[in-house]
């Protein structure tokens, strides 16, 4: 047991040096590619997943609100690191703005997190007591008031009413996204490993039989809510950070169901899940199948069918037939072990073994 | 400051639309009341029912055209119950639900795919153009049809229910999904029965709703459909008057809302605000039934 | 059966990555990147520019280099119309190694992308994105066409020609072609002691008969509803039937034949601002460009649609979006001349100091803002579903 455990941790610390010096190189040599453009975003993504199934997945909430929870991390994070002498310029309408201060960018990402934990808390309140479906509507619904809210001109001092956020403070290096997401799924991982975790799948499994053990329902909805919430907050701050503008009325339902659809992907109710689905789509709809939006001649064969708009519709049936034939997923509920990948190598030897000596 | 007719014209906007929601308010007060489903894909086939529309007037007059794209409708309606709802009846609620936002973000990247993302110009339908005028303001016939027509087949669609055997099918399986299959009652087709007239519904309303705007665009759907789900959540899910009710009052108050210009950006929030307040202070709508969770 | 699939998918990934790694650009060859919405509710404004960029392609495909004849390949990416998808569409073109981007019609997704293209160090030349902003505190964006605080100022000029004295500003909340182009009319009429009053509607809205409503119970003498082609006959239509009989005016997206379509009869004496008019026969470039630019669209039928099909007379006309899709890849193409040299920097600095005639909108010369100095406006209105010329402005 110790060994596996020490032989767990060599591993993982090779795994973390290559992945760092893949990386780094990727960083210096290739800094404008669509590869360390996908990994940013990627990883961006895997953040906004992982948060999104720990309410979906872990607790078994059925939680629509996530672009609501985004849309408030971004614009926290845009409105507080706005250099002064840029917010003339950013805030046109309104004689550069109310704010007069700036603070320094990790400031402005946990403050991102903590705003998204407030008005989690002001939504949780009212609508974590209803059921699973009328829950999902009234997330949705409050993502959509906290966008017309932002929008709202008497707000415009702050939060510039619908206009364009832009000129705060972004990523210079494609390794700070990859280094803050993996942190912040890391905190998940101990969260869900801890007591409060195997409350929130107890909570999934059974709501009668949770509070029948013991479990403050509305209190431990609650933790998981607001902490979903922090983190959506924070990935909404990355993204603002990685697109280097940002503007409400792009945080729609759509928004909220393209990570809903990764969760799918990946596996309801795993972390591991969640991560590879965000580095698939991403990878699928920014880059690999981006072809099949250009029209293309195989052999000087034009192919009709292939015009702007064919990837989305390739990509939505793909994603129906997982829905449909793999609920599971990639992942299912399985998370990612050495063990699991050392048993899988064993396996297929002696699958290959078996093969040859037949 | 603003004379009668002001206020007169606000409440017919107002109604126009409402009763525009109530049409597709009822697909869906349908299909939840008997499958606990929300149909995410309902305002996307009255979307794609608007398409039908623009491309069959093409080759033939809108006035023939009119039945021939409530057929379609109503085939693409069942059909998305048969192919993505259907397999999934024993599966877990979020799992359907999935589905059903994997069906509408697949229509409305059809659409987009097949319009190249442009909105269509929607065929005039010459008798519903008209307009006259009635002292200092002027009508659209469309906007004294459309709430005739809703009442009228609202009041058909009550009594269809409470009076033929199929109505009182939907009713029994919408009361107990399994005691009425033991009872005899072909559950898949009552289900196949209530997406028809869901869907036959929406694509009456298509025709209204873009007879009036003049324009289609693939992503016009998500919008009503959300706003038509709240209407139904209001009245009370299943209850077929209650989803008409709330239907206008909703679309009474955004064209009041909208009137004023400092909060004309809540109109669509307003409906969200209203779907939280009734779900806290009457959970069950102003006119649903009771159910109690069972252990 | 699951195994199998996770291993392949796993499989494709490293694959991927892989071959990430291989570029394909030939070294005979630069790319200029096209980044226009080809996609959501300016797709047709974007189209008409790609024509443009395409037709002045066709004209100019090669360029020399220090003796060396370089093949120009255009590289498109749709923005989608929307200011969040432009910085994908934009890093898209990045990755791709673009030597200099053309477009894009719509001040939001100029905005949105702009910053990303200054750090990569390409310069960036709109077409027809009006709004200040676009240039402003940002060296690598450079523009073709006017920007709105002028257009604003000439629409006042025109409107209170026409009598209005107290105008509705219908803009769309969020579009930064729109509050913009709505702020600097609002405050040209007011300086010129006029009223104006902005009304703002949410996007993708299709319900404007409140706000006509309200058009008529304040008694407003003109709405100014710089807004996109999409929404442009929805506002006609509606105005019109809920008997607001007003002069309605608006700015250069209206340069757009479905308008007149859509709205018909409606649209009889609404008038717009635009950057081209094609019969003006003082402009001996634009009559050459018009001449050839029909016959090339004609060669296809896929480039008629992109132009906006045919009128009731079997004609298509030229939208003034065109000419700057134009003008903004003649730019380029000067600029890399003129810079000899394929890098973005180089050719960033000769654009800040490139003079050429002979453009389709007139001589271009950049400002210190990197915004073309332009005086001329052309003024049209739609007849009986038709876009006629009718005056035009020269400062």
């Amino acid at each position: 047991m110790r060994n596996t455990k020490k032989r767990d941790w060599i591993l993982t610390l090779i795994l973390i040096a290559i992945v760092t010096v893949f990386l780094v190189y990727v960083d210096k040599n290739m800094h404008y590619s669509m590869l360390a453009s996908v990994i940013q975003k990627a990883a961006i993504y895997s953040l906004l997943a992982v948060s999104m199934n720990l309410l979906n997945g872990f607790t078994g909430l059925f939680s629509l609100g996530q672009a609501g929870f985004m849309l408030v991390g971004a614009y926290t994070y845009a409105i507080l690191t706005i250099p002064m002498k840029q917010r003339v310029n950013v805030y046109q309408y309104f004689d550069g703005g109310l704010l007069k201060f700036t603070v320094p960018v990790v400031v402005g990402i946990l403050a991102a997190g903590l705003v998204a934990v407030i008005f989690a808390w002001l939504v949780g309140k009212p609508c974590l007591k209803l059921k699973s479906d009328y829950l999902a509507i009234a997330t949705l619904g409050f993502a959509e008031i906290i966008r017309a809210i932002v929008q709202w001109d008497k707000l415009g001092p702050i939060t510039n009413s619908s206009n364009i956020l832009k000129k705060f403070p972004t990523f210079h290096s494609i390794l700070w996204p990859v280094v803050i997401s993996a942190f912040c799924i890391f905190l998940i991982i101990l969260l869900i490993n801890s007591s409060y975790g195997r409350a929130f799948k107890a909570i999934r499994e059974d709501e009668i039989a949770a509070e029948a053990m013991g479990i403050n329902l509305a209190k431990t909805k609650m933790q998981a809510f607001l902490t979903s919430a922090f983190f959506a907050g924070v990935g909404g701050a990355m993204l603002a950070m990685f697109q280097s503008s940002v503007q409400a009325k792009s945080f729609t339902s759509a928004m909220t169901y393209e990570i809903l659809l990764i969760v799918v992907i990946g596996g309801i109710g795993s972390v591991t899940g969640s991560v590879i689905g965000s580095f698939l789509y991403i990878a699928c709809s920014e880059w690999w199948l981006r072809f099949l939006d250009d029209s293309q001649t195989y052999l000087h064969i034009n192919i009709p069918f292939m015009r702007g708009g064919f990837r989305m519709v390739v990509f939505s049936v793909i994603i129906m037939l997982i829905v449909l034939f793999y609920r599971q997923g990639i992942m299912g509920t399985k998370e990612f072990s050495w063990q699991g990948i050392l048993n899988a190598f064993q396996r297929f030897k002696r699958e290959k073994a078996g093969v040859d000596n037949g | 400051m603003h004379s009668a007719s002001y206020y007169l014209e606000l409440l017919l906007s107002g109604i126009t639309v409402g009763s525009l929601y109530a049409l597709i308010a009822i697909g869906y007060t349908m299909v939840y009341g008997i499958l606990r489903l929300i149909n995410f894909a309902h305002g996307d086939i009255f979307m794609m029912a608007g398409f039908f529309m623009v491309y069959l007037s093409a080759s033939m007059s809108p006035v023939v055209a009119i039945p021939i794209v409530l057929i379609l409708t109503v085939l693409l309606g069942t059909t998305i119950e048969r192919v993505a709802y259907k397999p999934l009846r024993s599966a877990p609620r979020m799992s359907v639900m999935i589905s059903a936002i994997g069906v509408s973000y697949l229509l409305e990247n059809l659409a987009t795919y097949i319009t190249g993302g442009l909105a269509k110009a929607y065929p005039v339908i010459p008798f519903l153009k008209k307009t006259f005028t009635v002292g200092q303001m002027t009508i659209k016939t469309i906007t004294v049809i459309t709430p005739v027509l809703t009442i009228f087949l609202v009041v058909a669609l009550v009594s269809f229910i409470s009076r033929t055997k199929t109505g009182m099918a939907m009713r029994a399986v919408s009361k107990d999904f399994d005691t009425a299959r033991l009872m005899g009652i072909r559950v898949n087709d009552v289900i196949s029965y209530t997406f028809v007239i869901g869907s036959f519904l929406a694509g009456v309303g298509s025709i209204l709703y873009f007879t009036n705007y003049g324009q289609v665009s693939p992503l016009i759907g998500a919008m009503p459909g959300l706003k038509a789900f709240v209407a139904a959540v209001f009245g009370g899910i299943g209850s077929i008057p209650g989803a008409v009710l709330g239907a206008y009052l909703i679309g009474i108050c955004e064209s009041f809302i909208k009137s004023n210009d400092s909060i004309a950006i809540f109109s669509n929030a307003f409906t969200f605000v209203l779907l939280i307040v009734v779900l806290l202070f009457k959970p069950n709508g102003m006119f649903g039934e009771k159910d109690n969770e069972k252990v | 059966m699951k195994k199998i699939l996770a291993m392949i998918l796993a499989l494709s990934m490293v694959f991927a990555l892989a071959f990430s790694a291989v570029s394909y650009a030939a070294d005979d060859t630069i790319k200029i990147g096209v980044f226009e919405p080809t996609s959501g509710q300016n797709a047709a404004g974007g189209k008409k520019e790609i024509l443009g960029i395409e037709y002045a392609h066709s004209l100019y495909p090669t360029v020399t280099i220090d003796g060396k004849e370089y093949n120009i390949e255009l590289v498109y990416a749709d923005n989608g119309s929307d200011a969040a998808k432009a910085p994908s569409a934009a890093q898209l073109l990045i990755s791709k190694g673009v030597s200099a981007v053309v477009g894009t019609y719509g001040s939001g997704c100029a905005i949105a992308a702009g910053d990303l293209f200054a750090e990569a160090e390409i310069p960036a030349i709109g077409t027809s994105c009006t709004n200040p902003q676009v240039t402003l505190g940002n060296d690598y964006y450079f523009r073709i066409c006017y920007i709105d605080p002028f257009q604003g100022a000439v629409m006042a000029s025109y409107a209170l020609k026409q009598g209005c004295k107290n105008c509705a500003v219908i803009v769309e909340a969020g579009d930064d072609y729109s509050a913009g182009f709505g702020t600097y009319f609002s405050n040209a009429m007011k300086d010129a002691g006029a009223e104006c009053t902005t009304i703002t509607f949410q996007t993708g809205e299709t319900e404007f008969s409140t706000i006509m409503a309200n058009v008529k119970s304040a008694g407003y003498d003109g709405i100014f509803a710089p807004v996109s082609i999409e929404t442009a006959p929805l506002i006609i239509n509606q105005a019109r039937e809920s008997g607001v009989a007003c002069q309605i005016m608006a700015g250069d997206t209206w340069d757009d034949a479905s308008i007149g379509q859509r709205a018909g009869a409606n649209a009889n004496g609404v008038f717009f601002s635009c950057f081209f008019d094609q019969t003006d026969e003082s402009n001996e470039a634009g009559a050459v460009f018009a001449d050839g630019f029909l016959k090339w669209v004609c060669e296809d039928s896929t480039r008629i649609d992109n132009n906006g099909g045919k009128d009731n007379q079997g004609e298509t006309a030229i939208s003034s979006v065109t000419p700057c899709g134009y003008d903004a890849y003649m730019a380029a193409y000067y600029a890399i001349e003129a810079a000899q040299s394929t890098k973005g920097a180089d050719i960033r600095d000769a654009l800040a100091s490139l003079e050429a005639t002979g453009l389709v909108t007139g001589d271009l010369k950049f400002d210190e803002n990197g915004d073309a100095v332009k005086s001329y406006v052309a003024i049209k209105t739609f007849q009986d579903g038709e876009i006629v010329f009718s005056d035009a402005y020269t400062g």
